[in-house]
């Protein structure tokens, strides 16, 4: 009963995009491909939400953050700079 | 000798000055062989649009450096890339771990650092920026941010000293000013 309900409720499961495809290569160099991974505002997606495996959601991060030193990605943005 | 392969990426001024860059080059690759690195290659990236304005520059030029140097060398590249005016930022990355400089293929890691091409820069993005500015702003601005949380209430707020008169009046002055 239980689980049908939770399946029901969660919808289609999410898969890591980084699992799913191995040629996909998580650099800070890139970030047209890691801004799928922040919010309009900047800020990092969660993992519950983009659905990302935890040890590939740690070096997204590392490579975010890396990439917003050397200003190829934001901080923040208020979206009307 | 014990080396490591590095790249760094810094930043320059967009107007910045090629023979600042080439001696800046030629410092920074001394610091590097004195203590048995090697260079690899320095790309030129060209100019971007920074993420966020640094020194007031809203555009940079970006350079890759690939070398293979002695960890203690790091230091002194980053000191003379601060010493220069028209470096904005720079960012050195480890790339592997410590080893003989004789456990390196240094034709493969030239081969990998001049197949890098920079990310491509979207090119709508310009154009998608002016209309943002336009357009009322919405409804989802403040998404990101907590619901309770509210900063005008905060600054509104009478300083201390003066509080226990205005307590009173202000209250539901505030009150209503949120009600209209």
């Amino acid at each position: 009963m239980k689980s049908e309900f939770r399946r029901r409720r969660m919808g289609r499961r999410k898969v890591c995009p980084f699992c799913a495809d191995k040629t996909l290569y998580i650099d800070y160099k890139t970030p047209s491909m890691l801004k799928r991974f922040i919010t309009e505002r900047g800020r990092i997606v969660p993992r519950r939400i983009s659905g990302v495996c935890a040890p590939h959601q740690r070096k997204l991060q590392l490579a975010i953050k890396r990439a917003r030193v050397i200003a190829l990605m934001p901080y923040s943005s208020t979206g009307i700079d | 000798m014990l080396v490591r392969s590095y790249e760094t990426i810094f930043i320059t001024k967009p107007d910045f000055e090629k023979e600042a860059v080439d001696k800046l080059h030629g410092r920074v690759l001394k610091a590097i062989e004195q203590q048995g690195g090697i260079e690899l290659e320095l790309v030129d990236w060209g100019k971007r649009r920074l993420a966020y304005p640094i020194d007031r520059q809203r555009k940079g030029n970006y350079f890759y450096f690939g070398f293979i140097a002695a960890p203690g060398c790091i230091g002194e590249v980053h000191r003379l890339l601060g010493l220069s005016a028209d470096v904005l930022r720079y960012q050195t990355v480890a790339l592997s771990k410590v080893l003989p400089l004789t456990a390196f293929d240094l034709a493969a890691e030239r081969a990998r650092v001049q197949g890098l091409t920079p990310d491509p820069q979207d090119e709508q993005e310009e154009e998608r920026r002016r209309d943002r500015r336009d357009r009322p702003r919405s409804r989802d601005r403040d998404r990101d941010r907590g619901r309770d949380r509210d900063r005008d209430r905060d600054r509104e707020r009478p300083p201390a000293a003066e509080a226990p008169q205005e307590a009173a009046p202000a209250a539901p002055a505030e009150t209503a000013e949120v009600v209209a």
